[in-house]
């Protein structure tokens, strides 16, 4: 295959000297998802083992039409996280990392071009800033802060039915501005 | 045929939930449910997941600087062995059928029993065994199954025995003793019962328990704790054996039949499949409509690997 294939299609087609690559390239960032929703560093490692995987099995699903490759991994991640917790009777919370660098980090890890990722942020952020208020400030409680629907409809004062209503239209039209169509209510 | 309506802001609703706080289980029952029956539905699914992904990346990034653990490394690296042989049909990747020999191998790969001990680790000397197992599963040649155009006839395997067993025995019964008598004999193929972490509904995380199958005779025994008690008016357990030595395409794995739990506790059920099955490597349990299908679209519930 190519070489300018990308990374998780080359998985997919059984390219041994790939894999290495996108542990190298993406370990790191599901490394830091996992570490967001796992304290507790063992069962943040099982959740990245568990998150490749993941990725193994779905590299060949990978469509660069919706989304960047960083982007579908993180989705992979999340799912796994996320199914864990469930698993596990956990809610899901979020927490930011602290800064404290982590003992015996590799020294790869480098995520795609810093070019190529600050541009795709900044083009998030903006569709994120874009949406209706309050669509912004609730999208960002509830992934940023971890906080349950209910917990933000007690902060802001806003009906449950309403914080959901939000939540739910801000991610479809995030969906729709980063260029993949969905159902438009 | 699909119901799926991906309008409707109720069915919406449930994803977006799903993909930032979580869901009930009742309401994950119900949206496994429309996940496994509407390709659409998976399709809606994975773009309110890439929404969320996106927002997530871009909110946190300046904290998406914590380089991988060295000690991980060779573990991921290692990890994506068994998945590195012939690639997906794309067609069935695209669109899950009844249980490729992909699925069985990952869930087996994602087997855990209830036995903090026996929990399945990529590390130390069990991880060895493992690989070895699932190596046995990649060396068979790839079974593909037929696309959704096609209807596969697999024969129907097993008929347990209800008038004389009883679905739900107590374990000290004569069937319970055949178990114990096969158990003892050489030769016999014999596998530890556990959830499939990797797509198994919450209600069977509890279940364990043995089979063990004797290829000489096509004889064997599952005992079972932890299976949910069934309507079998709604569903039924629905037994499914993969032979090794089976690479026709038509005939991927074999149907082991159909059987109800209707009380708690530890069940034993008898296997006698009409299809000899020559060298079993796993078996799996589905829940199906009453009395079973041809084809399964369910998920992987229990998984017996052998070891």
């Amino acid at each position: 295959m190519s070489q300018t294939a990308s990374l998780l299609h080359r998985v997919a087609a059984g390219e041994t000297n790939a894999v290495a690559a996108v542990v190298d390239q993406y370990g790191g960032l599901v490394w830091s998802i996992a570490r967001k929703y796992f304290r507790d560093r063992a069962e943040a490692e099982d959740a990245v083992q568990d998150s490749f995987i993941a990725l193994w099995k779905n590299a060949g699903r990978f469509d660069p039409d919706t989304a960047s490759e960083t982007t579908y991994v993180a989705m992979i991640a999340r799912r796994r996280m996320i199914d864990r917790l469930r698993k596990m009777g956990r809610r899901i919370s979020a927490q930011p990392l602290d800064a404290a660098p982590e003992p015996d980090s590799t020294t790869k890890g480098e995520s795609e071009t810093p070019l190529e990722r600050e541009e795709e942020v900044r083009r998030v952020l903006r569709v994120v800033e874009s949406l209706d208020p309050p669509q912004p400030e609730l999208i960002k409680q509830s992934l940023m802060e971890g906080l349950t629907h209910a917990e933000i409809a007690e902060q802001t004062g806003l009906p449950l039915g309403t914080v959901k209503t939000h939540i739910r239209r801000g991610l479809i039209k995030v969906r729709q501005a980063l260029g993949v169509s969905t159902s438009n209510r | 045929m699909s119901s799926f309506d991906p309008n409707n802001p109720d069915l919406q609703q449930l994803m977006a939930d799903a993909v930032t706080q979580g869901l009930s289980p009742q309401d994950q029952a119900t949206l496994d449910r429309m996940l496994r029956d509407s390709a659409e539905a998976r399709d809606q699914m994975q773009q309110f997941e890439l929404s969320a992904a996106a927002v997530d990346l871009a909110l946190s990034a300046e904290h998406l600087r914590s380089p991988l653990p060295a000690s991980l490394r060779e573990q991921l690296i290692a990890s994506a062995t068994p998945y590195l042989s012939k690639p997906l049909d794309e067609a069935q990747a695209a669109e899950p059928q009844h249980h490729s020999l992909a699925e069985y191998r990952a869930a087996a790969a994602a087997h855990a029993s209830t036995s903090p001990a026996a929990r399945f680790s990529w590390v130390g000397p069990q991880a060895l065994g493992w690989y070895a197992a699932i190596a046995a599963l990649i060396a068979l040649a790839f079974i593909l199954l037929n696309p959704p155009t096609k209807q596969v006839e697999v024969e129907r395997v097993v008929e347990v025995p209800a008038p004389t067993a009883p679905e739900n025995i107590p374990a000290t019964t004569n069937l319970d003793q055949r178990f114990a008598e096969l158990l003892a004999k050489p030769d016999v193929v014999i596998a530890p019962w556990g959830y499939n972490a990797d797509g198994g509904e919450d209600r069977f995380s509890n279940c364990s328990g043995q089979i063990v199958f004797d290829p000489e005779t096509q004889t064997g025994y599952m005992k079972l704790t932890g299976l949910p008690v069934n309507d079998p008016n709604l569903e039924q357990y629905q037994l499914w054996i993969v032979d090794a030595t089976r690479t026709d395409e038509t005939t991927p794995r074999i149907d082991g039949g159909v059987f109800n739990v209707t009380d708690a506790g530890e069940v034993i059920v008898a296997v006698t499949p009409k299809i000899v099955a020559n060298e079993p490597i796993v078996f799996a349990l589905t829940m199906e409509k009453p009395g079973g299908v041809v084809v399964s679209k369910g998920p992987l519930q229990v998984v017996a690997v052998v070891q």
